[in-house]
């Protein structure tokens, strides 16, 4: 399949590009000190569950951004889906080694 | 094993048992067949009657087949006062059964494209009755994914490391995707044993919509230890959770029918039962040993995987000296109907295809049991009886229309010089009809008239007899509307076979009304063939006519009956009101079934959070995990993957088709890549996007 063939269904959720972003009325300056300071708080509440915000220290960019970075940093825990491999084969089915065809045949 | 099978214990009470019903079936079908030759008014002499006669014959003898085998489930059940066969497993080793020890078994449950949250329901409520009964350590369950579709095995992955979590059952549930899934459903489970079957004795084989009590499962297990001849011992799986009025019927109808048609196959298949795909155990080694599946190797229809397998392995697992036992007397094994006859037939396609690449094994195959061969051809002419009947009906038109038409020859056979009236004997007509009948609907009787005498305990599940029997009629009155549509659909599905029209390999439907548009189209040619038939037959002859009123009024109304049964609201209404009434919707429920019905709907991720891809990509836990379960990529495959990170990071998430992107998550440092890039991505690039809307999504009301 090419990137043509890909009906809209086939791919992950389209961002909308007019409605991506956050509509900000402040000045830059503190919209962006909002933006960081939303994105870490949402990345603590899928997290944790639990998000905290510190009023007079949180809107500092720098500071979200560290936050989030250690965040980000976390390790991956151990996980596995199938227990360790203990090989041997499905052999094909022959007809030679049929003891009991005779015996069955009712 | 050889030593084992020097002896076959039940040879002898088999070839009784078999030949007492062969007897039976060909006698009735003899005389049949000789009710048939006088109401012919040529007797049988011209071609067509002969060819009236030709088709009437198999259709006959199934139909009587079937009574009989009914009637035999009756008789074993009175015999045995309801016991179960004094030759079953259960009979012989019920006493010695609680004290039997059990082994490590696997129950192995593969899918593919199935309702996430209803399959992991089903095995939720299957582990905690195991769980209940304290033999939880005896058991590891493995689902066997080979769904393609991210948005659906991403479910199935979280679905399954919820279940792990609320029930403290990591390293007991396993979950595994096949990348490549070849052979389909074969290949799935071949290729769980290839890697993981030494591990275990036996295995269980559920379905995706099946559900089985602790006390089902562990009895499996004791049955397998106290006779080590038996390669499968299969269950008779009742059906539950039936919403819709259609999946209620079929529901009401396995209930109440299913047990005198079990006993009778189970009596008289003793240890050459078939195996049904599901609801069963295998022991593992002989199954590894003698069951695997080559591909098909002829042409056409017979080339290529075989679909219908588990008659095969049945029969195969047989022949290499191990036995197939149909055990009716456990109980507390279920699944599911499909909602609609539409749902039906879509399954059934796929059946008909798989039971008509048997012929192949019938009469190829070495060292099969006779028994096989006949339950082949007994799964054969299921289908086949479709076309054969469709081709009755016809020829019976034909012979009709030359009457119509004057066109009568008093010499039909032209090396005779004697004339040859033709005679109509409506009274054998009739006594044709009548045994017809009674030959279809005695065994329906049987089982009402068994329920209501005998088994007061089981007819509380029932509701009052009243509603039973309004249950009853309702359920004959629609069982004769069905048909004629069935066989329609079956003989195109038969036809479609024989010139191999490819298959399609799909998941299920198993909770969808049918739309008036979608029943519309599927029953147009039907509709269209019935209006022609019967403007045919009444321009030809109004008797006839009014012999062709049930089966063109069966297929005009195919399209609003099928609707009309879909619908989960006509099936709430009967519920309420008493009718088709079943255990598992009563008080009489098994204990698993309770359980299934109160597990609270698993909350996977939230309803407003974006497809499944993007969500594990972007959520903090589920990338971790994401991460955790990634395979370790080397050499060629670990550049694509590196590249395909790439590209996504710089063109977002929509750039690339869902099912070619979801290849990243095989890469667990593209995947830790792309998270961090996306949470750390300005406003204005594509995953800073992604995040922003994430956000919104999740906290907007």
């Amino acid at each position: 399949m090419t990137l043509n063939d890909a009906r809209p269904s086939d791919r992950a959720t389209q961002a909308d590009a007019a409605a991506s972003s956050t509509v900000c009325q402040y000045p830059e300056v503190i919209c962006a000190q909002l933006r960081w300071l939303q994105r870490r708080v949402f990345y603590q509440f899928l997290q944790t569950g639990c998000p905290t915000i510190d009023l007079e220290a949180d809107l500092d960019i720098l500071r979200n951004q560290a936050d989030l970075t250690q965040r980000l940093a976390l390790s991956v825990p151990p996980l596995t889906t199938m227990p360790p491999l203990l090989r041997g084969s499905v052999r094909h089915a022959v007809a030679v080694d049929s003891p009991n065809a005779q015996d069955t045949n009712a | 094993m050889k030593n084992l099978l020097t002896q076959d214990p039940f040879r002898s009470v088999a070839l009784i048992r078999r030949w007492i019903f062969t007897a039976f079936v060909l006698l009735q079908t003899a005389f049949g067949v000789w009710g048939m030759i006088l109401v012919l008014p040529y007797h049988g002499s011209t071609p067509i009657e002969k060819a009236i006669l030709i088709t009437f014959v198999p259709l006959y003898a199934f139909v009587a087949a079937g009574s009989w085998m009914a009637l035999f489930g009756f008789y074993i059940r009175r015999r045995y006062k309801g016991r179960g066969d004094a030759k079953s497993l259960l009979a012989r080793f019920s006493a010695q059964l609680p004290t039997v020890p059990l082994v490590k078994t696997a129950v192995a449950l593969p899918i593919y494209h199935e309702d996430v949250e209803r399959v992991f329901r089903g095995l939720r409520a299957s582990i905690e009755s195991i769980k209940a009964l304290g033999h939880l350590d005896s058991f590891e369950f493995f689902v066997l994914s080979d769904s393609r579709d991210p948005e659906i095995w991403l479910e199935e992955r979280a679905a399954w490391l919820a279940l792990c979590d609320e029930l403290d059952l990591h390293g007991v549930v396993h979950y595994r995707r096949r990348r490549v899934n070849l052979r389909a459903k074969t290949g799935n489970v071949s290729d769980f044993l290839r890697r993981w079957g030494r591990k275990f004795k036996y295995f269980i084989v559920f379905d995706a919509d099946s559900v089985m009590s602790g006390d089902a499962v562990v009895s499996l297990v004791r049955l397998m230890e106290c006779e080590p001849k038996a390669g499968m011992i299969q269950t008779v799986p009742r059906l539950f959770n039936a919403r819709s009025a259609f999946a209620r019927m079929q529901q009401f109808v396995t209930h109440l029918y299913g047990p005198l048609f079990s006993e009778g196959l189970a009596a008289l298949q003793l240890n050459e039962a078939v195996f049904w795909g599901h609801n069963a155990i295998i022991r593992t080694q002989a199954f590894m040993a003698h069951c695997g599946l080559k591909s098909m190797r002829g042409f056409g229809l017979w080339r290529g995987t075989v679909l219908s397998h588990d008659f095969v392995e049945a029969s195969f697992i047989r022949r290499a000296g191990y036995d197939v036992w149909l055990e009716t007397g456990i109980e507390g094994s279920f699944e599911e109907s499909p909602p609609s006859l539409d749902d039906e037939l879509i399954r059934d396609k796929r059946w008909s295809k798989g039971n008509l690449q048997h012929i192949s094994f019938i009469g190829f195959e070495k060292g099969l049991a006779t028994a096989h061969r006949m339950a082949f051809m007994n799964g054969i002419f299921a289908y086949l009886a479709s076309p054969v009947w469709f081709l009755f009906l016809l020829f019976s038109t034909i012979e009709v229309a030359q009457f119509a038409a004057g066109d009568i020859n008093y010499f039909p056979d032209a090396h005779s010089l004697y004339p040859n009236w033709p005679q109509w004997h409506p009274q054998w007509a009739i006594v044709l009809v009548t045994s017809t009948l009674v030959t279809l609907f005695l065994p329906k009787l049987l089982a009402l008239f068994e329920l209501i005498v005998f088994d007061r305990k089981r007819l509380q599940g029932f509701g009052s007899v009243p509603r039973l029997l309004q249950g009853f009629l309702l359920e004959n009155l629609f069982s004769i509307l069905l048909a004629p549509i069935r066989m329609l659909a079956h003989s195109a599905y038969v036809v479609q076979a024989i010139f191999n029209v490819t298959v399609r390999w799909a998941g299920q439907n198993r909770s969808s009304e049918i739309g008036w548009l979608q029943a519309v189209i599927r029953h147009a040619p039907g509709m269209i063939l019935a209006v022609l038939w019967s403007g045919i037959a009444l321009s030809l002859n109004a008797n006839f006519f009014y012999w062709t009123i049930p089966i063109s009024l069966s297929l005009l109304l195919a399209a609003p009956i099928t609707v009309w049964l879909s619908r989960f609201s006509l099936g709430d209404r009967w519920r309420t009101q008493g009718i088709w009434c079943t255990p598992p919707e009563r008080a009489l429920a098994d204990p698993v079934l309770v359980d299934f019905a109160n597990i609270p709907d698993a909350r996977l991720k939230p309803a407003k959070a974006p497809d499944w891809l993007s969500w594990t990509l972007l959520n903090p836990v589920e990338a971790r995990i994401a991460a955790a379960l990634a395979t370790h990529r080397q050499g060629a495959a670990k550049r694509a993957s590196t590249a395909l990170g790439d590209l996504l990071l710089v063109q977002g998430i929509q750039a690339v088709p869902k099912r070619q992107a979801a290849r990243v998550l095989d890469d667990a440092e593209a995947i830790l890549r792309l998270h961090q890039h996306a949470w750390m991505a300005p406003p204005d690039d594509p995953w800073g996007r992604q995040v922003d809307q994430l956000t919104r999504a999740i906290c907007s009301k």
